[in-house]
This record gives structure tokens, sequence and C-alpha cells, in this order.
């Protein structure tokens, strides 16, 4: 059987030709099926995405083949390529990429209407493609309206606005809880089981590879593997598994640092998923005592900690506890945490600037929510002082700051400080138990 | 595709580039090309003599209504040259079993009568197919030469 995707020597590289030249796609080569769900396991900056944008077109290849059907898309004329992305690949993001200020329903008839599509037949296609994830209520609706899950699934059905034969998925479900998550892996599979469409998602949560039939693994820009997925391993072995394969270099507590890091900090940027690796590989090993990893865990990032909330520090802490008391073996821990994965920093972000605007009644725009939540981030990180914090809120909206009176900007900033100390928790629950 | 069977001879004729690259990469991105073979043209001259030449026959035309023609050395484009063209393939025995789509634009009713009466088999309105509706049109003379799925 012909494959329907075939990547033959592929190199990429950034910034080639210049000192800070990387090589991000190191002499790939891969096939796969039409109608096959396979995944790329690896961390981040291994060259996932990078991958995905090449098969989907997004990213020009730059040397060796990539072969759709047969035919290298290097070679496509810009109008060819145009209409491939159109309707060749529906791709499904991380940050799930929905056009604010479009409702619901014209997000996905979006890129119908990039092919000529009138508007009338084109809603009632976006209609149903929203009946198909539960969402045709929210049709009008904003995305900024949306949960998070809810804003996936709003991507899943404008990924298949144009009835493509492939699927790529880059990190679905990394912004998501536990439930949404779920449903989302649900829908992957249906679009391949019922609708025979090729799946492709690229992943660095053993857990999310439950109905996967073939697994790559990525690393420095180097794939290897492809071979069927282990479906019947039990979950904890699965992931020592498949992070042992990625890492052959690894201690074994190194491995398990590691592991857990990836685990513990969902959705955390690279930095401090890896700074954490490093405190949990001390911990594991006990060169460091439980207090002492506890403030390292919270501590603000600029001053060498991570800079968490207090509560999920706290949390983290205890639960490594178990592991170093022996209380639960490093397979029951992987197999709790794939069971119910931890709630993703958006998530937390997300309660956090619910729960700090409660009693706000002011106007509000998508503008200030978007800078409400990048400073609510720079803030629990550490990046942002106290004052400095008060003085953003405060600061006019002409001036680029949220707008806020100096009275509310107070009140935002200690409640801000309750959690940031532990003092208390949001009644919507910043980091799940 | 079983070995024993031929291929079936697709033509698109439009005059609009974008259109023929839209139909193309449908046929390709889906694997009906595994059973197809492709021709374009971007004329009514040259899709005529696709059709005259034996060995060049399509089996099935998507047919634009905006197509070029020459007649006397001057080039003229009206809808009525691809329904006369149609009409006199449907009128030939030797040609009436070639399938013909017209896809266009052209919202008018008057141009769908034309086509109804020049006997083509299904007008396509291109603003009211999306590509899942291109693709069943194709499944539908496509069936017999069509993969096993593969689940």
């Amino acid at each position: 059987m012909e494959p329907i995707i075939k990547l033959e020597n592929v190199n990429f590289w950034y910034d080639k030709g210049k000192p800070i030249e990387y090589h991000a796609l190191n002499n790939v080569t891969f096939q796969i099926n039409k109608g096959e769900y396979v995944a790329f396991f690896g961390s981040s900056g291994s060259g996932k995405s990078t991958l995905l944008y090449l098969i989907a077109g997004i990213e020009q290849g730059q040397e060796g083949k990539i072969l759709i059907n047969g035919r290298d898309i290097s070679s496509l004329t810009k109008q060819e390529l145009a209409i491939y992305r159109q309707i060749g690949v529906g791709m499904i993001f991380q940050q799930f990429n929905l056009i604010a200020s479009l409702t619901v329903l014209q997000n996905i008839t979006f890129p119908m209407m990039f092919l000529g599509a009138a508007q009338e037949r084109a809603d009632a296609e976006a209609m149903e493609l929203l009946k198909r994830v539960n969402l045709e209520q929210y049709a009008h609706r904003f995305p900024t309206e949306l949960s998070g899950g809810q804003q996936q699934r709003v991507s899943i059905a404008r990924a298949l606005a144009n009835n493509p034969p492939i699927i790529v998925a880059d990190e679905p479900l990394g912004n998501l809880d536990s439930a949404n998550a779920q449903a989302i892996l649900e829908l992957l599979k249906e679009l391949n089981e019922k609708d025979n469409r090729t799946v492709i998602m690229v992943t660095h949560e053993a857990w999310s590879l439950r109905d996967v039939e073939r697994i790559f693994y990525i690393k420095d820009g180097l794939v290897t593997g492809g071979e069927p997925a282990k479906t019947n391993a039990s979950q904890g072995a699965l992931t020592k598994h498949l992070y042992g394969q990625l890492n052959p270099e690894l201690s074994e507590n190194q491995l398990a640092a590691h592991t857990l890091a990836e685990l513990l900090l969902r959705g955390y940027p690279a930095e401090e998923v890896a700074r954490s690796e490093t405190f949990l590989a001390a911990r594991l090993d006990g060169k460091m005592s439980k207090d002492e990893f506890d403030v390292l865990l919270s501590r603000p990032w600029k001053d060498g900690g991570v800079g968490l909330l207090k509560h999920r520090a706290d949390r983290i802490t205890t639960w490594v506890e178990g592991i170093t008391e022996e209380k639960k073996t490093l397979h029951d821990a992987y197999r709790e945490l794939e069971g119910n994965p931890e709630a993703p920093l958006h998530d937390d972000i997300e309660k956090l600037k619910v729960w700090l605007l409660e009693d706000y009644k002011g106007k509000w725009t998508e503008l200030q929510d978007t800078q409400f939540v990048e400073v609510i981030a720079e803030r629990i990180k550490g990046t942002i002082p106290a004052d400095g914090f008060i003085q953003i809120l405060n600061t006019p909206r002409s001036k680029s700051g949220l707008g806020f009176s100096i009275h509310t900007a107070h009140r935002i900033a200690e409640k801000f400080d309750l959690i940031l100390n532990g003092k208390t928790k949001p009644e919507v629950n910043v980091a799940a138990a | 595709m079983p070995p024993d069977q031929k291929k079936i001879k697709v033509l698109i004729a439009d005059g609009s580039e974008l259109v023929r690259i839209y139909f193309r990469d449908i046929f390709w991105i889906n694997g009906f090309e595994n059973c197809c073979d492709l021709s374009v043209a971007a004329d009514l001259d040259e899709t005529e003599a696709i059709v005259k030449d034996p060995a060049t026959r399509p089996d099935v035309i998507f047919l634009g209504l905006s197509l070029r023609k020459k007649i006397d050395g001057r080039t003229f484009i009206d809808p009525k040259y691809s329904f006369e063209f149609a009409h006199r393939i449907k009128t030939d025995p030797e040609l009436r079993h070639i399938k013909i789509f017209v896809f266009s634009s052209h919202m008018e009713k008057q141009f769908e009568r034309d086509a109804k009466n020049a006997q083509v088999d299904q007008y396509v309105y291109k603003n009211q197919n999306l590509p899942k509706d291109i693709v069943a049109i194709i499944d539908s003379f496509t069936e017999p030469c069509k993969p096993t799925p593969t689940k």
C-alpha cells in the first residue's frame, strides 16, 4: 500500500548560515499509511513541531523529500501549496489559535470562505461540525467566552472545515485538564476510526498515547522507532518505557526526575521544567532535604527557584515525599499522574484571573484580558515584584497598562499576595488537589 | 485498485487556473489518482481536441462555463459554447457515455435550464459545494476502483 505521507532524508535548519544556526531536523526518514494514527513523542525543542509544520506545508522544506500521496510538496507552486494547506491538512494547536475577534461559527467558516464557499452553505456546514463536537449552542459566542476544553473542540471543528484526509495535532492536550483532555482524545480517535482520517499527534505526555497505533521518538531532531504501540502495557510501565527509549543515557533517578518534571509541570515553559528536574533529581538522590526542595520550587525564578505558586509547590513536595519515603513506587506514581494529569499552568492562570476579578464590575476588553494573563504569569514566576505589579495594574490603558483605579489595583495585588504566600486558596481552586 | 481495472479518465476543463489546481489537489490529496488519469484543459478548443482523440477521450468531464473559444480567429467567452459542446457529446452515440458535470459560479436559473437541455449529468454550483461535496461526486463514479479501506 502506498503511504499517504513519506519523508526521505529531510533536514531542516533555523537561521541557516548564521552563527546561531540550529539544525532542527536531522536526516529524517519515515512513512505513514493512509488511515493510521501515529504519534511523535519527545520533549520540548526536540523538533516535533517543525516536523508537523513541514507536513502541513506551513514551513517550506529545505532538504529532502516530503511526499504526500507520492508527490513532493517541496515542488508545489505557491498556489498549489495554498490549496494543499486548506484541503490537505487540518491543524490542531496547543494554544487553540482561534481568532478572538470572530465568533465560534465564523472561526469555522473562515477556511471555507477562503475556498469561495457561499456564506449560508459555510454556516450550515459549520453548524454540523459544531454539533459533532457538542458545541452548537456556543456558535455565536466569542472564543474567549469559552473554556480551554471548549476552545480546543472548536479548533477541531475548524480543522475539519475543508474535509482534510490528514489531521495533525501539536500538543493538543497541553493546556487542558484531565476531563477535557480525555474528551479531545476521544474526538481524535473518532476522526481516525470513524472517518478513516490519518491522524498525527506530537506530544511529550505518555498518557496521551493511549489510542495511537505507532510511536516515533524524536530527540534533538532525530526520529527513531515507529514500532506498534504497546496498548496492552500498563500505563506506569508505558511511561517508563517511553521516556527510557528517549533517554537511554540517564540513570534510574535521573530518568524518574525527568519524567516526573514533565508530568508535574504540564504546560510550563521548558526552562521551568528543566530546573524542576534538577531539584527533583537531587531530592530523589537524597542530596536535598524536603524543606529545601519545597522552598526552591516556590522561590521566584530570578532568585534561582522555579517560581511555582506556594500551593502547587507544597503539593508537589508532599507528593514526591510519597516516593522518597517509599510509600509508593515510581510505577504507581506514573500511573497516578497519567490517570489524573496535573492541571496545566494555563488552567491555573485562568482560574486565578477569574478569582482576582470576581468583584470587578468595570469595563473589560479582550486586550486587557490578554495583558492580565501575561502579568499574572510573570508575577507567579516572580519576575515582577509586588510594587511593579500594582504599577502595571494602575497604569492607564493608553500607556499599555491595565487601567485599574489605584484602589482596585491594591485590592487585586493584596489578594494575589495571599495566594503567593500560600495563605489562601481561591474559591475556584487554583491547583486542583 | 484491482490490477486489471482500467483507470477512469477525468478531464478538468476550466478557464481559471485556481479551479484547475483545486481539482487536481482534491484528486491527489484524497488518493483518487490511484484510480483516475487526470488531464486538464484551459480553453474549449483544447477540451474538444482531447475529447475527439480516442486515445485521450475522457470518461468524465468537469466543465467550466467561462472557457475561451476561437471562432474565425477571434476569441469568445460565453457559456453557450460550453452548453453546445456538452449537447454535441450527449447526442453523439459514440460519446454520450461521457459523464459531464458543469462546475460554475453562475447561479442563474437559465444556466441550469440550459445545462438540463444539453443533457449534462449534474450542474454543480461552485460556491455551494465544499471540498467534501466534490469528494462525494468523485466517489460516485470511482466506486469500482476505490481501494478497500484499511480498517
